[in-house]
């Protein structure tokens, strides 16, 4: 059974453009524009992995996945940020928030983002 | 909710932002391109969305420049403009890219509306920059609304593009003015933007004598811009 992915990402064309790349690899993929559409999708589609842009339109990623932290159930699936402001960020200062990795939106290939998913499965 | 520009040069950390977005894409784009089993659709959908987010970046490069040299007025003068043509302009060009995007836009004028006093290029910029803001807030299955409204005892021609999407903060235009002159921290601002291309259009808003504002509402905001109507054609009404 391929793995589910929950892609929440505003731009959508990067959206699309990522998705197609991790559905060629074998993965499910289901896109949420926003935050809200995000917890909606989260329920419904039951992913095994998050990927998570940081600036969403309407709320940031930081809303959700305290959002996502506050439920027990929710707290476990790992979230992989991918996000234009990556260089500035740290880690270990996500990791709280449930983030598993950090990937930067401007040097990122499509094979880094499977390369960190397989990471989490061996994890 | 009015905003007066100051002319400013936009800090470099908002600006490195907002190119980072469409610079980012385009890479993908572009990697994408290399995998063979691409369809030839696929392919022309690749292609097609890398040529219209060029275009959007060369549009904010060109804006960063002329705010750059507004200090000297005279490169943008006035002139008496047409108000329909300035809109029906600013929607054949940003056809192809509202399109791409899955959006549409009505357009509302009234029958007759006066000749404004204006720049025609900075005028059109500070349209596209809302249009940019409009379509990236809007959400699916809404239609943006482009407007035009007169108000004859202020002297005054309203453009105002109704975007349909979240709603945003009243400190929106204190902390884009705010996150400008510092490192912007782009989380502060309206999410996913860090508010660059609205604060450029302020301050092209002040060299041609005109207002930005902002109305929100629940479901989104209407970005406009009041520009003076032109005394000196009265009897040249459209």
């Amino acid at each position: 059974m391929a793995d589910k992915i929950l892609l929440v990402e505003d731009d959508q064309w990067f959206a699309e453009t990522i998705a197609e790349s991790l559905k060629v690899a074998g993965y499910e993929i289901k896109i949420s524009p926003h935050a809200v559409a995000a917890i909606i999708d989260i329920d419904d589609f039951n992913p095994n992995i998050i990927i998570m842009d940081l600036l969403l339109t309407g709320s940031t990623a930081f809303s959700l996945m305290n959002e996502l932290q506050s439920h027990e159930d929710l707290s476990t699936i790992p979230i992989i940020i991918c996000s234009n402001l990556s260089a500035q960020l740290n880690l270990d200062d996500l990791k709280p928030y449930g983030a598993k990795a950090l990937l930067d939106k401007a040097t990122m290939t499509p094979k880094d983002i499977i390369y960190e998913i397989k990471n989490l499965k061996n994890e | 909710m009015d905003v007066e520009g100051k002319n400013n040069v936009p800090s470099v950390i908002a600006a490195a932002h907002e190119l980072k977005s469409p610079l980012s894409l385009i890479r993908q784009l572009s990697l994408i391109l290399e995998d063979e089993s691409l369809t030839a659709d696929q392919r022309s959908v690749s292609i097609n969305r890398i040529y219209l987010t060029t275009q959007k970046a060369l549009r904010l490069t060109s804006d960063l420049t002329r705010a750059y040299n507004l200090n000297d007025p005279t490169l943008f003068p006035l002139s008496p403009i047409n108000p329909l043509q300035v809109c029906n302009d600013l929607l054949y060009d940003m056809k192809p890219y509202i399109e791409a995007k899955g959006k549409s836009v009505a357009f509302y004028s009234p029958t007759k509306i006066p000749l404004v006093i204006s720049n025609a290029d900075l005028l059109g910029r500070i349209l596209s920059n809302f249009l940019d803001n409009a379509i990236n807030y809007t959400f699916d299955n809404e239609k943006m609304q482009l407007n035009l409204k007169v108000y004859k005892k202020e002297n005054k021609v309203r453009f105002g593009l109704r975007d349909f999407g979240p709603a945003i903060k009243a400190s929106y235009f204190e902390d884009i003015k705010n996150g400008m002159t510092k490192n912007a921290e782009a989380v502060h601002a309206r999410p996913a933007s860090s508010g660059l291309g609205i604060y450029i259009s302020s301050q092209f808003a002040e060299i041609i004598n005109s207002k930005i504002g902002v109305i929100r509402h629940r479901n989104g905001a209407t970005f406009y811009v009041d520009v003076p109507i032109s005394s000196q054609l009265k009897l040249f009404e459209i």
